[in-house]
């Protein structure tokens, strides 16, 4: 098992290798030049030479991916922002953490409630309760959040006034943004841990724990939910890393000064290579995190965890999809 | 000898949406102490539906116990709280399941899933448990060290003397054990039935053995019932069953099988099909397949008889059918 990680962590470098290179290579063909912002409406063909020559653009394709990925190995140093003119890591590094613990907090409500309304839904099977939930599940899934951001806003924050309407000064600042990150994962969990714990719920070891005596709350603490959570599990995983890389409408809206809105701004200002290291930083946790799920999953299920002890060909279709998933992203 | 479980005229039904199945059709069975029973059948004709039955296990829905009592030691299982009748599953009656591939929970341990039917039912300390888990499985043939192993480590076989020492680990006095070789291949098939045997004698342990084997019934059984659609059609001693075979449809299972002292070519099956338990036919339900079949048979339902010494059937001319078999 040990051994198992120490290998998928070190695969872990190849894929964020690839993820750079992906990124630069398109930033690189791009036409617009980040001349034009540096110079704003000043720029005339020859200033924009000069300035390319200074911030070494007009050096070969492989002289500056070169460089900009062992400035990256040795020294972290992802660049210069064109438009904020200090360095990139800078930037991320003040951003990135109110990013994270709003992805995190929202992810933690969203799993908290979502699974446990799922796992309540499913024992309570055609219920008034089961109704209930699975129909709102349904129209929230349905509801973009960030038009859920704007109506509570309207509602709560312009109308009511209980709220911010915008920033995280205060704990009040907090509860719509993570309300409006929240309810899409909450009906997403909620609708999955329901239809994976009825699957459990009728399987032929649920009866055989009915059939050893044990009461019904124990059948399905100790025998269902273990085995319900499998599936859900990789949804969970997913959106750790989505949330924690920023939700931009979000931000936008309720003027979070986070990753999302950082991002928002340098692709607004042809701020390229701030864009290049934002996007950089969101692969490498959300390859993290898949790499966290899939030994999550070794933990809770014994036969998954006996596969990558054993076998060699399971490991590497586990890594075609983690690189599928990161090339959507990026 | 005392009767340990009676089940009286127990119906249990299916409600679907296509129409109710009638599952099981007044049942009438009592086992014995330190006794085999046998409940034989085909698929579908209600056998395991009666065992879940007496642990109250029938999934509802979509399915019900319409109408009848379980008597265990003369108490109504079917009248039990929850609570109780949680008591006695696993302790004083447990069950063998059909399909062992898919009867143990794949995240948890062997050694744990027995060890929890212990401590669950036994006043007594996590380790000793763990030790009476490893026991059992000892006992059953497989070593101590492998408690710690996973269901998916184990083959088909190792799997089902599992759930064999799970269902034993608490010495019931009831075991339903339903179909416990059918998944098995024949070398080993032997091996579980004569362990199950040696078990149940050392702790004088009674059995409902559910199989549609009559091998296996004649190995192991002291009672036979045969069922068909939901009904018991012929009950009996072993010896009456083999060998004053009454019931129509008990004939046919018998000649059925291949024999070896005759020259046959062809399996002799039972033409047709076991009716849509959703819409059984008017009077006997065997008899649109039964070679005897007369006028009276399509119109009144027959009653049980008694043939004597205890020889039950349903059939308004088994007396006659018996009287020409034996000729033959």
């Amino acid at each position: 098992m040990v051994k198992y990680i120490v290998k998928r962590v070190l695969l872990l470098i190849p894929i964020v290798l690839g993820a750079v290179i992906l990124v630069f290579t398109i930033n690189y063909f791009n036409d617009s030049s980040p001349a034009i912002t540096i110079l704003g409406a000043a720029a005339t063909p020859e200033k924009i030479a000069v300035v390319e020559a200074e911030l070494g653009l007009d050096r070969p394709y492989f002289v500056q991916l070169g460089e900009y990925l062992w400035n990256i190995i040795t020294k972290l140093d992802f660049g210069k922002s064109y438009s904020y003119n200090v360095p990139c890591s800078e930037l991320i590094a003040s951003r990135f953490p109110v990013t994270a613990v709003l992805g995190l907090l929202g992810v933690i409500i969203s799993v908290v409630i979502g699974v446990s309304l799922g796992i309540l839904a499913a024992v309570k099977q055609y219920s008034i309760f089961d109704y209930g939930s699975t129909l709102l599940a349904t129209v929230f899934s349905a509801v973009p959040n960030f038009w859920l951001a704007m109506m509570l806003m309207l509602v709560f924050s312009v109308k009511l006034r209980w709220f911010p309407v915008s920033g995280l000064s205060t704990w009040k600042g907090w509860i719509l943004p993570l309300i409006s990150i929240s309810i899409g994962p909450i009906s997403l969990f909620l609708r999955m841990t329901r239809s994976s714990i009825l699957e459990v719920i009728r399987q032929d070891y649920v009866r055989t724990a009915r059939a050893k005596g044990l009461p019904e709350h124990k059948v399905i603490s100790h025998h269902v939910i273990k085995n319900g959570m499998i599936p859900v599990a990789t949804v969970i995983g997913l959106f750790v890393g989505i949330s924690m890389t920023g939700t931009i409408m979000i931000e936008k809206i309720f003027n979070i000064s986070g990753l999302g809105l950082l991002m928002y701004g340098a692709i607004n200002t042809n701020d390229f290579i701030l864009l290049q290291g934002c996007v950089i930083v969101c692969a490498i946790i959300i390859s993290g995190m898949t790499l966290i799920t899939d030994i999550t999953y070794a933990f809770i299920d014994p036969r998954i965890r006996a596969q990558y002890v054993n076998s060699g060909r399971k490991k590497r279709l586990k890594t075609k999809t983690i690189k599928g998933s990161e090339g959507e992203r990026a | 000898m005392d009767t340990i479980l009676e089940i009286k005229d127990l119906t249990i039904e299916y409600v679907t949406e296509e129409g109710t199945i009638h599952a099981v059709n007044h049942i009438n069975l009592s086992i014995e102490e330190g006794k085999t029973v046998g409940l034989v059948g085909e698929t579908g004709s209600g056998k395991t539906t009666t065992a879940l039955g007496i642990l109250n296990l029938v999934p509802s829905p979509p399915g019900q116990i319409v109408s009848g009592e379980i008597l265990y030691h003369g108490e109504d299982l079917l009248k039990m709280s929850k609570g109780d009748i949680q008591l006695i599953r696993g302790a004083d009656i447990s069950m063998i399941f059909q399909d062992p591939m898919t009867a143990l929970n794949p995240v948890h341990t062997v050694g744990a899933q027995i060890a929890e039917v212990v401590s669950l039912h036994q006043d007594c300390s996590k380790e000793e448990a763990w030790n009476r888990a490893e026991e059992m499985l000892e006992l059953v043939g497989i070593t101590r060290e492998r408690s710690h192993e996973y269901p998916h480590q184990f083959s088909g076989g190792m799997k089902q003397r599992v759930v064999i020492a799970m269902a034993l680990a608490c010495n019931p006095t009831l075991l339903l054990a339903d179909e416990p070789t059918t998944a098995l291949d024949v070398t080993i098939q032997a091996q579980v039935l004569e362990m199950i045997n040696e078990l149940k004698n050392r702790l004088n342990t009674s059995m409902l053995l559910i199989t549609h084997d009559l091998g296996i019934v004649a190995e192991t059984c002291d009672n036979v019932a045969i069922m068909y659609a939901g009904e018991i059609v012929e009950y009996g001693t072993l010896e009456q069953m083999f060998t004053r075979t009454a019931h129509p449809y008990t004939l046919g299972l018998f000649e059925s099988i291949p024999r070896l002292d005759t020259d046959t070519n062809r399996l002799r099956p039972i033409p047709g099909l076991m009716p849509d338990p959703a819409n059984l036919p008017k009077g006997c339900a065997f008899q649109p397949r039964c070679p005897y079949a007369q006028e009276k048979c399509s119109k009144e339902k027959p009653l049980t008889r008694d043939l004597g010494e205890g020889h039950l059937v349903q059939c308004h001319f088994a007396k006659e059918i018996g009287i020409e078999k034996r000729r033959d």
